[in-house]
C-alpha cells in the first residue's frame, strides 16, 4: 500500500499539465530549492530542508485541499516549475504564486500560462473573489508578470503574521469579473 | 475533494493512531514551542512547526509511512505523536515517539510505540526498526530499554550527536 494524494485536480492549458506534487518530482524540486532562483523566496535552502519542504507542499494539500502544483509540459510528466494556491499558517488570505525552476525554460510565457490557469480554477472551483501575489520588490521579473496578469499594488492589504516579510509587495489580482472566463 | 495520502488507523486500549487534522496543529505547535521537544530538534517558532506539520503529513506521501497522532481516546485530545521517520540525512527509518504535556508517565508511549512497530513490521516491511535517542534523554532510554531495544552505536544525524538504539525483531505470525 502506498498512500498518495488522491483526487486532486488537473489543470490542462495549451501547453502544460498542472497536477498536485508527488514523489516523482522530489529529485528536482530538491535540487530547484538549493539554486539561487530561490532567492526572493526563502532559498536557496540547506539540503536537509529540502526534502521536508517538499513533503510540506504535499501537506498542504492534504490540509486545506489546495496547494502548488507542478508544472509539467504537455506529453511529459517532469516538473519544470511550480504555480498555485497557498495558505500557510500565519496568511491572511491565500496566494496565487509561482517558480520556474530553471532558466531553459524561462522567458517563453510558461508562468503566466500556468498563473493564468490557476487564476482560473480558483475562482472557478473554489469560488473565490480574490487573490494576492507577494512579492519581492528586487524581483522584476515576478513584479513584470504580475503586471501582465492585471495585479495591482495593494497598499492596504495585511501581510502574513510570519518573520522577515517587511518591504514585501501585495499585487492584488483582478477579481473574477474583471478576468476573461 | 479529498487531497489526504490514505494513513491507517490504529488502536491500542487507550489511544487511537491516526492521520492530521488542521485541529491538532495547536497541539502540535505548542509541544514543539516547550522545552519538551529539546531532543527532537526543538524549540521551534510557530513558523517552523506549521512546516513540520506540513511535511509530516507529506512525508506518508512520499514514502509510505510517517508519523501518526496519538489522540488519547477518553478525551480526544492530541496526546503527542508515534510513528517511522525517514527523514533526508537519516541512516534508516527511525521509530520515533512524542508525548505531549500533561500524558506522560501513563504508558502511553509504550502502548504506541508497540502498535506502531508490530504496523511497521507487518504492513511497511520495515523490521527490525532503530530509535535514535540524545544520550541525555533519561525517560526515552528507559523506555527504548522496557521496549526491549539495546544500544548499537553513536552517531550523528545532521550535525547532532545521538545514540541508535535497535529495536527487537518482531516476530510476525
Amino acid at each position: 500500500m502506498t498512500p498518495r494524494l488522491t483526487d486532486t485536480p488537473v489543470l490542462e492549458t495549451d501547453r502544460l499539465t498542472l497536477r498536485a506534487f508527488g514523489r516523482q518530482d522530489i529529485e528536482d524540486g530538491v535540487a530547484f530549492l538549493q539554486t539561487e532562483r530561490t532567492r526572493y523566496m526563502f532559498g536557496p535552502m540547506k539540503s536537509h530542508e529540502t526534502w521536508n519542504h517538499m513533503a510540506g507542499l504535499i501537506g498542504h494539500w492534504a490540509i486545506r485541499g489546495f496547494g502548488l502544483f507542478a508544472i509539467c509540459l504537455k506529453g511529459s510528466d517532469a516538473a519544470i516549475g511550480d504555480a498555485g494556491l497557498l495558505m500557510p499558517e500565519g496568511y491572511h488570505e491565500p496566494e496565487l504564486g509561482w517558480g520556474v525552476w530553471s532558466a531553459e525554460h524561462e522567458g517563453k510565457g510558461i508562468a503566466h500560462e500556468a498563473a493564468l490557469a490557476v487564476r482560473a480554477h480558483a475562482y472557478r472551483d473554489h469560488g473565490w473573489s480574490t487573490l494576492v501575489s507577494y512579492i519581492d520588490p528586487d524581483n522584476a521579473r515576478s513584479i513584470a508578470l504580475a503586471k501582465r496578469l492585471g495585479c495591482t499594488l495593494d497598499p492596504d492589504a495585511r501581510l502574513p503574521d510570519l518573520p522577515d516579510w517587511e518591504g514585501t509587495l501585495t499585487y492584488r489580482h483582478p477579481a473574477p469579473a474583471e478576468v476573461p472566463s | 475533494m479529498s487531497a489526504h495520502p490514505a494513513i491507517p488507523v490504529l488502536e491500542t486500549r487507550d489511544l487511537i493512531l491516526r492521520g492530521y487534522r488542521e485541529s491538532d496543529f495547536p497541539a502540535f505547535a505548542a509541544f514543539a514551542a516547550s522545552e519538551r521537544s529539546r531532543f527532537v530538534g526543538g524549540p521551534q517558532s510557530r513558523h517552523d512547526s506549521w512546516r513540520s506539520f506540513m511535511a509530516s503529513i507529506g512525508h506518508w506521501a512520499l514514502r509510505g509511512y510517517g508519523m501518526w497522532v496519538i489522540e488519547h481516546r477518553d478525551t480526544g485530545a492530541m496526546a503527542g505523536r508515534v510513528g517511522v521517520i525517514l527523514n533526508d540525512g537519516w541512516h534508516e527509518p527511525e521509530l520515533g515517539w512524542h508525548i505531549y504535556d500533561g500524558f506522560e508517565g501513563r504508558g502511553f508511549a509504550y502502548q504506541a510505540c508497540l502498535a506502531a512497530r508490530a504496523h511497521a513490521a507487518r504492513h511497511f516491511g520495515l523490521n527490525p526498526l532503530m530509535s535514535y535517542i540524545d544520550a541525555a534523554n533519561d525517560r526515552s532510554l528507559r523506555l527504548a530499554r522496557r521496549l526491549g531495544c539495546c544500544f548499537e552505536r553513536d552517531v550523528e544525524v545532521v550535525g547532532q550527536p545521538c545514540q541508535l538504539w535497535r529495536h527487537p525483531i518482531e516476530e510476525l505470525r
